[in-house]
């Protein structure tokens, strides 16, 4: 009885415009999102190009490893392709900056500093785990260790993350990436040039050579890495816009 | 509701960019009017935290302008902004809502609202590189306003509208400042003139002049004339008074100009607009462009 009187009186009189409905929405407290959901959405809008670089590298190690075996060749391959993965990974750190989205992301809530914090996070445990895997897989088919093997890798990449680190940090240009594209395919020439013409360089006898040069680019990295991190606190000065 | 910037500065090497401005902003629209480098932008920016000031401080309701909480209720605008090339503005929308820290389901049901509201929901799955400059900007003000902000800060936020589309934003502009604090900066005096509640000239890095149309246009009340003059007159007075407008008629040439009495017994006293006001006071400016571009 009541619904058809409801019913009938819908029937029967028009319903008034909402008043103030606007206002009242305003005062409405929305839940919002906490830290946790906020990390977790930030993965998903790590470009597919990581992941598939990533698993490549992996994939092709494995091939390689079943074809042709782990020798001094085969680690100057891989120590010469892994620079290309550091790129990727500091071309998506520096990707507000190179499609200037930088200024709207340092006003948000969770601002830019917070953003390349989480990827520089989330990025770094992607290069480490695929590091780690690929030196399981080879540190066993070697007679160089786990710890040599991992400074004859790394060292190559952590030279290219300085590099595209000095770059990033000093250039001005929104098409820094390609410039940082040019430096690893520098690192990444002059480590197989290096392995090639230097057939010794694996040798036992050049390890303080290796371990000299894998600490000064492993701290020339991180001093980058934090100026990097200083540079998102604050936005550059543009001259054509306040001049 | 009180926006406080107190002694706000920045200074870099050889320039001073903004110089000591202190404000008080409460609920109304604000219209942030100054020549090309009087300090617009970078005011802006600091008000919203992307740039440190060399001194002074930015606070709402005391929540100094660097904690989480103040952007929790901005905002921005920015006057040149970018977007990441797979994004469609659909995304770019969520993106931003991720950020502004809206949850998923809050973010997707707001990025429909705000697409509805600045005429984009047909292209809600395009790319944004396949916009206009105009649809750009609608989708920036969009994003602006989706944490439902208490400081709305909008650099040029008309750059590169149609006159459709500048009529409607500022119907919007109206309609939101009424619970909150909208500080805009635009060239387009006439968008100042109808919908801020109180104008801010600037210049040289320093607030001139703060106020309500009707007050902030008073010093040049009756001094703006009208007169159609031949050629040797508007010579003359192009060269000695401060000149707002000239149009060249057959064989005659009009001039609208400031003067403290008629300059001429052609000269009639007419109502001064905030476009007389501005130009007025950015006429140096204006003369140094014309010298610059060789327009006589």
């Amino acid at each position: 009885m009541k619904y058809k009187l409801k019913k009938e009186l819908k029937t029967v009189f028009d319903a008034p415009a909402p008043a103030r409905k606007e206002e009242f929405i305003n005062l409405l407290e929305y839940p919002k999102a906490n830290r946790l959901d906020f990390f977790i959405s930030q993965i998903g809008y790590i470009r597919k190009r990581v992941w598939i670089l990533s698993l490549l590298l992996f994939i092709g190690t494995l091939i390689g490893l079943y074809f042709s075996g782990a020798s001094y060749s085969f680690v100057w391959v891989v120590s010469s392709v892994l620079p290309f993965v550091s790129l990727v990974t500091i071309s998506e750190i520096a990707r507000s900056i190179t499609y200037n989205m930088d200024e709207l992301e340092m006003s948000c809530k969770y601002n830019l500093l917070e953003v390349s914090l989480i990827r520089i996070g989330i990025l770094g445990v992607v290069n480490l785990a695929v590091f780690i895997g690929i030196l399981l897989l080879l540190s066993g088919k070697t007679d160089l260790g786990f710890i040599r093997l991992g400074i004859y890798l790394s060292t190559p990449y952590l030279l290219n993350c300085y590099g595209s680190l000095f770059v990033i940090n000093r250039s001005k240009s929104r098409d820094t990436v390609y410039i940082c594209g040019s430096v690893t395919a520098l690192v990444s020439i002059l480590n197989s040039l290096i392995s090639i013409r230097i057939y010794d360089i694996y040798l036992e006898r050049n390890r303080m050579f290796w371990a000299i040069a894998f600490i000064m680019f492993a701290v020339l990295s991180l001093k980058e890495i934090v100026k990097f991190i200083k540079r998102m606190e604050d936005l550059k000065w543009n001259s054509s816009l306040t001049a | 509701m009180e926006l406080v910037i107190d002694r706000l500065s920045k200074h870099y090497k050889n320039k001073i960019a903004v110089d000591r401005v202190s404000l008080t902003l409460k609920e109304g629209v604000y219209g942030l009017l100054g020549a090309n480098g009087s300090g617009k932008t970078t005011l802006m920016r600091m008000i919203c935290g992307v740039l440190k000031p060399t001194s002074g401080e930015v606070k709402f309701n005391g929540i100094d302008v660097s904690e989480e909480k103040f952007r929790d209720l901005l905002g921005y605008l920015p006057q040149d902004f970018g977007y990441y090339p797979e994004f469609t503005a659909y995304d770019f929308l969520l993106y931003l809502s991720s950020l502004k820290g809206l949850t998923r389901q809050r973010a997707k049901d707001r990025t429909s609202e705000l697409l509805k509201l600045v005429g984009l929901s047909d292209v809600a799955k395009k790319k944004i590189k396949s916009f206009s400059g105009g649809m750009k900007q609608r989708l920036g003000i969009a994003q602006a306003l989706l944490n439902n902000p208490k400081i709305l800060v909008l650099d040029e936020p008309t750059a590169g509208l149609d006159p459709n589309e500048r009529v409607r934003f500022r119907n919007l502009i109206s309609r939101l400042g009424k619970d909150r604090i909208v500080l805009l900066s635009t060239h387009i005096v006439s968008d100042v003139e109808y919908i801020a509640s109180t104008i801010l000239l600037m210049k040289n890095g320093q607030i001139i002049h703060k106020g309500p149309l009707e007050e902030i246009i008073r010093p040049i009340e009756g001094k703006v004339f009208e007169c159609l003059v031949d050629c040797n007159t508007a010579e003359y007075l192009i060269a000695n008074y401060p000149i707002i407008n000239v149009r060249e008629e057959k064989d005659k040439t009009f001039l609208r100009l400031v003067a403290e009495k008629a300059p001429c017994k052609e000269a009639k006293a007419v109502t001064a607009v905030l476009e007389d006001l501005y130009l007025y006071y950015f006429n140096k400016e204006a003369n140094k462009s014309e010298q610059l571009y060789g327009i006589n």
